[in-house]
């Protein structure tokens, strides 16, 4: 018989990630969900609070009932917010496809390699992670610039006679997205790839298949799981991407990372950027929701 | 060759006919992995429209053999030819030939009819024949309910049958099958087997096989060979292996076979003398080229052995006493020690219903066995 502390615990071991998830995830997102319905003031914080917890619960409806949608509106109709949005969702999608461009035939090429090799080359791939994200990106500065890495090489061995400026445009951006996201690619791909069953292949080769047919018939139908969950992995976070834009990028790259945080730091203006984050996060629940029904549909079909 | 030579299979025997070209010709093949040798010189014919089964125990080899063929491994030395042509320059995709995998290597993100479908759309047939030649397929493996799953959806048997489908879905000129029916019930099996042997005289398919079933080998194979390490120990018709085996190896590995050592006494126009270590006088007729004071084995299978209580007047006679009874339905397998201490099967038809047998345990036994019965092996 259980007693009834080891029945709460077992329960307990079930409950903890969603506790975990409503103390580090949904307060902070509600906290952000409040100041989006709040007004702007000249105060510290520069707010007039929308809701205030000491005034119990019926003082909260009170409080809901006094919430702005002013900030929502505001932002529909500035025709900035609109671009951000979707400019940094046309980014994320190039970028996404740049990386999976890259990342397969590196994923495929390390799941074909010999099988001694693949825990060296899986370390290549996750060795990046070791130094910090940020000095990652400055070092692109160094390479991109005009008296960059890039431009002294391609000078010297005469490809071109005035140097390029990548650095400050989307390219470098694209760039940045590409480099700092590709083990996100790699790693599910190469997962999928490696166990994939290689007589599959022989036998399409049985069939009359060439090399190249059997790869896109057999090889690359399969591997979509992986496909999948790669690109997903890019894309939401670039989407939101902030450090890559406001290093690599110039003027003219437009990425709601980068609104926000001039909304937030420069404008001072916290009710309006945190209606920019919610928007945000509504845009990218649609993707979330298609990456994890696509997880459980790729679960189902490998039982 | 004409139709009627295959219709009648008794006289189906191109590779005694020096003028028959053969099929498929293995020369000198030799292949190395690292420092193992999976195959070791060796050459083989097989002829067209023959059903050809390799037998032999795990890892001899048997598998390397077919993948050369498929064309999936390089051969390290020797060379392979397909109706007289050197395949070591075709890719398998141009191979007129079809494997079934001994993982049956279905592709699981298509369904049944597509995996069968493949092959037929790769070479580019019309649709309503690909639907015409699929329904067929499906209706030869009795998998007609289930064309639409995926094979994960399948049960290991079913899974095999589609796998048989899908390899002959293009009716190649040879079909290479690894073990295509180790995962059926005995009695689908059993059906298979001789839809296999109808199937190979209506499309007039050459047929490989490999199986670890000899009984299966024996069934439907025109020629069993029988491999040990990568070499052939002995290639023949089911019968002549079964009488006739040449090596103490391929006695023992197709059936069940008594083997006593004796020693030569005289050899004279085809008879053989031998003497047991215990004093016993055996005489066999043997075409052996032995020579007096050779030890050899006297070897005889266990129906080939008759056992009576009382002492029979003429015939190869040993004495002994029963160890063991085995019922098995069918037979009777009499286990009996005998007076030299060796243990010999000898196995009885049940003819009669009868629950109370004559011989029984401990019983003084006398076996016999005609001198035309019995074997002279020397390796
Ligand atoms: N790719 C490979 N690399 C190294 N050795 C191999 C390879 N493939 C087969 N071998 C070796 O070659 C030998 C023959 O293998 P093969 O698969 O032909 O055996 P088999 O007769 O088909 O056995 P089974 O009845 O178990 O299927 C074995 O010793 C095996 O270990
Ligand atoms: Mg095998």
């Amino acid at each position: 018989m259980k007693t009834w502390l080891q029945y709460s615990a077992g329960r307990m071991t079930i409950w903890l990630p969603y506790i975990w998830l409503l103390i580090f995830f949904l307060t902070p997102f509600l906290l952000v969900a409040k100041l989006s319905v709040s007004e702007t003031a000249i105060a510290q914080p520069p707010y007039i609070p929308a809701m205030n917890f000491a005034d119990g619960p019926f003082g909260w409806w009170r409080d809901i009932k006094k919430f702005t949608v002013g900030n929502y509106l505001f932002i529909t109709e500035e025709s900035l917010y609109w671009k951000s949005y979707f400019s940094s969702l046309w980014i994320a999608f190039v970028s996404t496809m740049l990386t999976l461009l890259i990342g397969y035939p590196l994923a495929y090429g390390m799941a074909k390699a010999p099988r001694e090799w693949r825990p060296t080359l899986l370390m290549l791939v996750i060795l990046p992670f070791w130094t910090s994200f940020l000095i990652r990106v400055y070092a692109w500065i160094g390479i991109l610039k005009k008296e960059g890495l890039l431009n002294q090489l391609l000078l010297s061995m005469g490809v071109i006679s005035d140097p390029l400026t990548i650095l400050n445009t989307n390219v470098a951006v694209y760039i940045g997205i590409v480099y700092s996201y590709l083990p996100f690619m790699v790693l599910p791909l190469f997962a999928n790839l490696e166990k994939q069953d290689f007589t599959l292949l022989e036998a399409a080769e049985d069939l009359g298949c060439t090399r190249r047919q059997a790869f896109w018939k057999i090889t690359w139908p399969l591997s979509m799981p992986g496909v999948i969950a790669g690109c997903f992995l890019v894309f939401i976070p670039a989407v939101g991407e902030f450090v890559i834009p406001s290093l690599l990028g110039g003027s003219e790259t437009l990425m709601i990372g980068r609104t926000l945080f001039d909304e937030f730091f420069a404008n001072r203006d916290w009710p309006i950027s945190s209606a920019v984050a919610i928007i945000l996060l509504l845009i990218l629940i649609v993707p979330i929701m298609m990456f994890q029904r696509s997880e459980a549909r790729a679960r189902e079909a490998g039982r | 060759m004409n139709n009627s030579t295959v219709a009648n299979r008794r006289t189906f025997q191109p590779w005694n006919d020096p003028k028959e070209n053969p099929f498929v010709e293995f020369r000198n093949i030799t292949k190395r992995y690292g420092d193992v040798t999976a195959v070791d010189n060796l050459s083989l014919s097989i002829y067209e429209r023959e059903f050809f089964a390799l037998l032999g125990p795990s890892g001899c080899g048997k598998t390397t053999l077919m993948r050369m063929l498929a064309g999936f491994e390089t051969v390290s030395e020797g060379a392979v030819f397909l109706a007289g042509e050197d395949l070591a320059s075709t890719p398998p995709y141009h191979r007129p030939v079809n494997m079934m995998f001994q993982s049956y290597a279905l592709f699981p993100h298509m369904n049944v009819e597509k995996n069968i479908a493949f092959g037929l759309k790769q070479e580019g047939m019309p649709t309503g024949e690909i639907t015409d030649r699929v329904a067929k397929m499906l209706a030869l493996v009795k998998m007609e309910e289930f064309a639409k799953r995926k094979p994960n959806q399948l049960s290991g048997g079913q899974k095999q049958r589609v796998a048989l489908a899908r390899s002959l879905a293009k009716q190649p000129k040879l079909l290479l099958l690894d073990e295509p029916l180790g995962a059926l019930d005995r009695k689908l099996r059993e059906e298979t087997q001789f839809e296999l042997i109808d199937l190979q005289e209506q499309l007039g398919i050459t047929f490989m096989i490999v199986t670890h079933d000899q009984e299966e080998a024996m069934t439907v194979a025109d020629r069993i060979a029988v491999m040990d390490r990568g070499r052939l120990v002995q290639v023949d018709p089911p019968m002549a292996m079964y009488e006739r085996p040449r090596s103490r190896y391929v006695a023992d590995f197709l059936g069940n076979i008594n083997l006593i050592e004796a020693k030569v006494q005289n050899v004279s126009k085809g008879f053989v003398r031998l003497e047991t270590k215990d004093g016993n006088s055996l005489l066999v007729e043997s075409e052996a080229s032995v020579s007096s004071g050779d030890t050899v084995w006297f070897a005889a299978r266990p129906e080939k052995l008759q056992i009576d209580l009382k002492k029979p007047k003429s015939g190869n006679l040993m004495s002994g006493e029963v160890w063991d009874i085995a019922y098995l339905g069918d037979l009777t397998i009499y286990k009996v020690k005998l007076d030299s201490g060796e243990y010999v099967k000898a196995s009885v038809l049940n003819r009669a219903v009868s629950s109370d047998r004559p011989i029984s345990w401990e019983d003084k036994v006398w076996l016999s066995c005609p001198n035309d019965a019995a074997l002279v092996l020397t390796s």
